[in-house]
């Protein structure tokens, strides 16, 4: 390092911190017009949806278990229900399953979605 | 030479005491200082240990607040507001910025916050065996080491100094994400690895891996038991002892071209580090997957990627927040290919075994 300018006698990390923040500046800038137009954005955002929650029509007992606030009993419960009316055909539904209520039913529904 | 050594260790153990007010484990207190000690000891030989001394004892008060917190949720500590305050700024810039999915991943790789990941996502993560990324761990501490340490060079900081406020920033950072297993773990590690470096000695892995260790054991015994403890620790023994021991069985230094070297080099890793955990996995979680040693070589480079922008996200927003959504659609980018590279691996035949 020498006395000059802080910007122009850069070490060899300190070059590389500079190139990889503006390569991703660049980068970010391409990516974000890409994803400008209203059609890939859907998509994007259905593919957020559909890797995050769980469909309610495919769930094995142990992907409902990982749900905070299903244990073992209710998930039973909901692979029940499920066999009985063959499948889900809307959200609510969780709320005939008992013990299931109004209050936890807005914090489950949160997790799932139904195709 | 030692007589000041012991009159500060007594002086940091009523330190400790005060600062606990004696009700967690006393004896553990007594145990740590003398660990604290030995390690100064063993770190400094014949120049006065005060550093290391302040290192790791600082270090073990957090640890131990930590570690009482488990039986006293509902205390308070004087560190604790701005510590939370400071979280909650940085999860606010991350989630101005992004969506909800992204944000969560990013939000347990940087922040250690995993309770808005999805448990999809999680379970997922969990039948490829790369649900480690979702931690913050030794990765981390290095990138946290690594900026505070390149910043403050930058500011002409003495290199004394220096070091001394890297390890209050690792302290502080590792108290922000939740002083987990993992985190405790690597910044004891880092925090031996300079404390060498300041004394201008060599580190050696296998001293400081065994330091973490005792600290945490001596902490809270019962962490023996904790898979993430098992986990944690049997990792780092792997890549560090198993790997260097396959590596000339399988002669990857010859192979070319160099990309197939690379290729080779990081697939002997990942399979080191799948032998090094794949029993306590099997034992606990009932699950076998050898996919494991193939996504770890596609999913870790892009956790890593997505750590550093993530880092840069936090950093940019506090800083230009202009610019932070073209850094913000990196992200995005990034968390649509792990999860679609997650997707794809555990669809693989015979990814994922159930032993049940």
């Amino acid at each position: 390092m020498g006395k000059g300018g802080l910007l122009f006698n850069l070490t060899t990390e300190e070059k590389r911190v500079v190139l990889f923040v503006v390569g991703l500046a660049l980068l970010g800038t391409g990516i974000s017009f890409f994803f400008r137009s209203p059609g890939r954005q859907k998509a994007k955002n259905h593919f957020y949806e559909q890797s995050a929650k769980i469909d309610l029509n495919t769930a094995d007992h142990n992907l409902l278990l990982s749900v905070r606030g299903i244990g073992k009993k209710l998930a039973a419960r909901i692979l029940d229900y499920r066999s009985k009316n063959a499948r889900f055909t809307a959200l609510e539904e969780l709320k005939n399953i008992k013990g299931i209520t109004e209050n936890r039913y807005q914090k489950l529904k949160e997790y799932f979605l139904i195709h | 030479m030692r007589r000041p050594l012991v009159c500060l260790l007594l002086l940091f153990c009523a330190g400790i005491c005060f600062a606990s007010y004696a009700s967690p484990p006393l004896t553990f207190i007594y145990c740590l200082a003398v660990i604290t000690y030995m390690a100064c000891i063993f770190l400094a030989e014949q120049k006065p240990a005060y550093i290391a001394l302040l290192f790791i004892t600082v270090f073990l008060i957090g640890a131990l607040r930590y570690s009482a917190d488990n039986k006293r949720p509902n205390r308070q500590y004087v560190l604790d507001g701005p510590l939370l305050s400071l979280k909650r700024s940085a999860q606010a810039i991350l989630y101005r910025h992004l969506p909800p999915v992204p944000a969560s991943i990013v939000e347990a790789m940087v922040l250690g916050e995993k309770e808005r990941i999805s448990p999809k996502i999680y379970r997922s993560m969990m039948k490829t065996g790369t649900v480690h990324i979702l931690v913050v761990s030794g990765f981390n501490v290095g990138i946290v080491a690594f900026l505070a340490h390149l910043v403050l060079k930058v500011l002409r900081i003495a290199r004394k100094a220096r070091i001394f406020i890297i390890v209050i920033l690792l302290i502080v950072y590792c108290l922000l994400t939740g002083a987990s297993n993992p985190v405790i773990r690597a910044t004891i590690m880092g925090n031996v690895f300079l404390a060498a470096y300041f004394f201008k000695r060599e580190a050696d892995i296998y001293n400081s891996l065994s330091i973490a260790a005792g600290v945490i054991l001596l902490a809270s015994p019962r962490q023996l038991f904790n898979i993430g403890f098992q986990l944690s620790f049997a990792s780092v023994l792997a890549l560090v002892w198993l790997y260097p021991k396959i590596r000339p069985v399988f002669r990857v230094e010859s192979l070319r071209p160099r990309p197939l070297k690379y290729l080779g080099e990081s697939l002997l890793v990942s399979f080191s580090a799948w032998l090094g955990t794949a029993g306590i996995i099997a034992f606990y979680f009932k699950l076998i997957s050898p996919v494991t040693v193939l996504a770890n070589i596609i999913i870790v480079p892009l956790a890593a990627l997505l750590t550093l922008s993530g880092f840069t996200l936090i950093f940019i927003g506090i800083l230009l927040p202009q610019l932070a959504q073209s850094f913000a659609s990196v992200i995005q980018l990034l968390a649509i290919l792990l999860l679609q590279a997650n997707i794809l691996l555990s669809g693989l035949p015979f990814a994922c075994l159930s032993l049940l």
